[in-house]
């Protein structure tokens, strides 16, 4: 209002105070004096006017902040109730600790290789006029021979690489803290065992190549545990020393360029070695860490599962299939595990189905072929309140990639039959509202397969 | 151009549906819930298309949407999911394939019609606003939007900091984005090397990327060679800060990002490698086309990659060496560094760059005889610069020794003896040319690497 008034008295009129002006303000303007009042008794009224409405209004908000406050407890009860219903579903994620502490790896500084005979020739070659190359700097040369690609040009041509620089380059591949480093190194080793397919007629120079247990003793070293069922959460692991270093990378490209190279003539790996190599690849897409690296483990998945004849396959389907089955937790991180293989050729499709299978028969004890299994997985009511969704959602996801990576229910009228029926009972068990865990999820994959199914047979 | 028909298209509109319908219809939300839609969508797209042996393509709708999926560059593991996904769709279901030349005079293209591109290069489509072709993220690139993808991994390359998963994303957006170009080039490249007949180019993407308006093609080129140099150096520093803090499995997903990434900018300095030889073998097939008088107006005119990567490194010769390095395609590299050492070693009278054919006698080794007496090294070395001549004659040597390897011998190359020989007396010559010389070190391996295959030899 003072507000108001001010604004009024600026104009120049001075109504209130002075009367005298107002003559004054009267003869230049034609305004009267009653229009003013009229103005200003408006104004006023006006005013009178906003502050009741505003009062009005105070009281009105009050009213209506206490049935907010009222809504929100009633709301944060409800939100309550849902969470108590749905508890946990949150907690549910993949991601394993699949390694453990890394133990000390080996020292990269090779006092051999200022001794090694290629050194000394060109030392002893008019060459080294130019080069003026002394034993001290062995090994900073010998790194820049390896970054710049040379030494993969010298093995190309046929050059001889002594055991001691070939065990050095093997060592920087996978110890090494710098990444140019061992990148440069892997990509050595990597064209060398290829080398070593190419032209079978003549040795090649390398007078050493890496072995299985060399593979074997590298992933040790990063910290991971063979033939040990995976924990959860390993408390003994502190997080600074927890494995795997970066070259972990380097292992995988690694072990696929020998499964890919070294099949035809003499075998780099035997049929069980490769087995246990495959098995590793696939547990190690359950580190949350090595979460960017799918590319590389499809690829070395892939690389590994080629590398077994026909006959092999069989039988490594099945070890690799049960010895999984046991060491992975029946989670999100089997499904993961599963997902892992890349299901886009026969074979991986078949150990996809194994594993699966594998899991789902140490689930049901009883039980081991299809229709048992099956009927195992009909016979439990997920309309109890007691059911554990989360479970039958596993199943779920285990049955789906079991029949559906094979052509069983193609071959087999009955068990596409009882697989109908089991997902017409996920559906129909679970109502559309029902606000379990996993509820939903369990009813849409259903759905989904179902769908799929009527669709193509 | 032949149209193939979907033989199961009713079959396919189902399943597009079905596997559709996972995802929410209110996916921009980044929520849980929907990125386990997202990853479930994933697995049902391959689960259909590429388990089994006979699966059926997929459809636009779907590659869109796994083309979102990784262009969102939200999660490490969708992003990988996409794209992996993505190439072994490409890899599966090519989109052109050649019909046989028998039945028509000349061979054809089968454009597969369900067969989703993730470019928009034609003129029809330059009525739609440049935002929104390139900001949405299920919408095909054009031109401009690869340009500023370039442009934004350029910065990506240069700066030091942490890597985030959005650069991740679009490192491999831009390697998906080469593979498809470089695929559908090849192919077109192939046939027009058969038939002659430039049409096949013409249309190929990345002569219409190329000749594009909405880009200047020569910044586009300058923005390639700085991202290449950028990129073949190894990242200052990838890992990631972790937070002791954090929880084990988040601190891990974000540490995955910083492991990942020297491994896929390594990816992705190979793939713009495999975009520069592309861009270099269309400049050749170009200039087929341009004899025969097979290219119009409409062609427009383009200054050959080879050229404009010359000026470049030699108006800045501190991008010689890391251009090298990062650039290992052997072919294109001799033919580089023949030009480089022509355009101030070669006699006015043989300039053969104007002319068509390129000049056989031109080889690393007929240009290694130039330093084979002291008078001459010198006036080269003093024109180029005399650490210049080394990095040329030692990467020389290199790319000459891959393709004697790759090529079998006797193929009119010089043998990698005598090769060996000429560096050696090159390098020879050159110190004693100049005394105060230091050799650099890349020179010290070559002749290390010389007189080690020399050594073998005898």
């Amino acid at each position: 209002m003072c507000a108001r008034l001010g604004c009024i008295q600026s104009c120049g009129c001075g109504l209130c105070s002075d009367g005298s002006d107002v003559t004054v303000f009267g003869r230049t303007k034609t305004i009267g004096l009653d229009d003013l009042l009229t103005d200003y008794f408006k104004e006023q009224s006006k005013v009178i006017e906003r502050q009741s409405k505003r009062a009005k209004a105070l009281k009105d908000h009050d009213e209506s902040g206490v049935r907010q406050e009222v809504m929100l407890k009633s709301l944060e009860e409800c939100e309550f109730k849902i969470n108590e219903i749905g508890c946990g579903e949150e907690e549910f994620t993949w991601g394993m600790q699949v390694f453990g502490n890394q133990k000390p790896a080996p020292p990269l500084v090779f006092p051999e290789l200022a001794s090694n005979s290629l050194l000394q020739s060109v030392m002893s070659n008019q060459v080294n006029s130019l080069v003026k190359l002394t034993v001290d700097e062995g090994q900073v040369f010998f790194e820049g021979l390896l970054i710049n690609g040379w030494l993969s040009q010298l093995v190309g041509r046929g050059g001889r690489l002594e055991k001691s620089v070939a065990q050095w380059i093997y060592h920087i591949m996978l110890y090494s803290q710098k990444e140019e480093l061992r990148t440069a190194a892997c990509n050595f080793w990597c064209t060398a065992v290829q080398l070593d397919v190419k032209d079978n007629k003549q040795p090649t120079g390398v007078e050493w190549f890496p072995s299985y247990s060399d593979l074997k003793t590298a992933v040790e070293i990063y910290g991971f545990v063979l033939h040990v069922p995976l924990q959860g959460e390993s408390p003994s692991a502190d997080n600074d020393n927890r494995g795997p270093p970066d070259n972990i990378q380097m292992w995988i490209k690694f072990t696929a360029a020998c499964c890919q190279a070294s099949r035809g003539q003499e075998c780099m790996f035997l049929a069980s070695e490769a087995e246990t190599l495959l098995e590793v690849i696939v547990l190690l897409s359950l580190d949350r860490k090595l979460e960017g690296f799918l590319l590389l483990l499809h690829d070395g998945v892939q690389s590994v599962i080629n590398y077994f004849t026909d006959e092999e396959w069989q039988a490594a389907c099945q070890n690799v299939a049960r010895s999984l089955a046991c060491r992975v937790p029946k989670d999100l991180n089997c499904i993961r595990a599963l997902e892992s293989i890349p299901g886009i050729s026969p074979r991986a499709n078949s150990l996809r189905a194994a594993v699966s299978h594998q899991l789902l028969h140490n689930s049901f004890d009883k039980a081991c072929d299809e229709e048992g299994i099956l009927s195992c997985l009909i016979a439990i009511n997920m309309a109890e309140r007691e059911c554990d969704l989360f479970k039958m959602y596993i199943y779920l996801s285990l049955a789906e990639n079991w029949l559906l990576s094979t052509t069983v229910l193609e071959d087999k009228p009955l068990i596409c039959e009882m697989w109908g029926v089991y997902l017409r009972h996920c559906t129909c068990q679970i109502s559309h509202g029902d606000l379990r865990p996993y509820a939903a999820k369990i009813r849409a994959k259903a759905t989904y397969l179902l769908h799929s199914k009527t669709k193509k047979y | 151009m032949e149209v193939a028909v979907g033989k199961r298209k009713g079959g396919n509109r189902i399943v597009e549906e079905n596997i559709l319908a996972i995802l929410d219809s209110d996916d921009r939300k980044d929520t849980r819930e929907n990125n386990d839609n997202r990853s479930a969508f994933l697995e049902a797209v391959r689960s259909a298309c590429l388990a089994p042996v006979n699966g059926s393509p997929p459809t636009m709708k779907m590659c869109e949407a796994v083309f979102k999926i990784l262009r969102a560059g939200k999660h490490l593991d969708l992003i990988m999911g996409s794209f992996w996904l993505l190439r072994e769709l490409d890899k599966r279901f090519p989109r052109m394939s050649v019909s046989d030349a028998s039945e028509s005079k000349e061979p054809q293209f089968v454009m597969s019609e369900e067969a989703w591109c993730p470019f928009v290069l034609n003129l029809d489509a330059s009525h739609q606003s440049k935002e929104a072709v390139n900001k949405s993220n299920d919408r095909p690139l054009d031109s401009l939007g690869f340009h500023l993808l370039i442009q934004e991994l350029v910065e990506f390359a240069n700066k030091i900091q942490s890597p985030e998963t959005k650069s991740l994303s679009n490192l491999l957006l831009f390697q998906y984005l080469v593979d498809v170009l470089e695929g559908d080039f090849m192919m077109r490249n192939k046939l027009f090397e058969e038939t002659l007949n430039w049409i096949h180019l013409r249309e190929s993407l990345l002569n219409l990327l190329l000749n594009s308006r909405k880009i200047q093609y020569k910044n586009f080129i300058r923005h390639c060679l700085i991202l290449l140099c950028g990129l073949s150096h190894p990242s200052a520093e990838s890992r990631v800060d972790v937070d002791m803090n954090d929880d084990v499995l988040e601190s891990d997903s974000r540490g995955a990002v910083g492991i990942a990434s020297a491994e896929v900018r390594h990816n992705t300095c190979t793939a713009l490698q495999k975009l520069l030889v592309a861009i270099m073998e269309l400049d050749v097939s170009r200039k087929k086309a341009d004899a025969q008088g097979s290219t119009t107006r409409a062609d427009g005119a383009r200054t050959p990659l080879l050229e404009l990567v010359l000026d470049e490194v030699i108006y800045d010769s501190d991008m010689l060496s890391p251009f090298l390095q990062g650039f290992d395609e052997p072919k294109w590299k001799t033919e580089l560094i023949l030009q480089y050492f022509m355009k101030y070693a070669a006699k006015p009278t043989v300039r053969t760059r104007r002319s068509n054919t390129p000049s056989e006698d031109l080889t690393i080794s007929g240009t290694l005889k130039g330093f084979s007496n002291i008078t001459t090294s010198k006036s080269i070395a003093k024109k180029i610069g005399s650490d210049i001549v080394q990095v040329l004659i030692a990467h020389g040597f290199q790319a000459h020794l891959s393709l004697c390897s790759s090529k079998q011998d006797g193929d009119g190359v010089a043998s990698p003896a005598e090769m060996c020989e000429d560096v050696i007396t090159a390098f020879t010559n050159l110190k004693t040319a100049n005394q105060q010389l230091e050799i650099l070190p890349i020179g010290k391996e070559a002749l290390f690497t010389a007189a080690m295959i020399l050594s073998t030899k005898s």
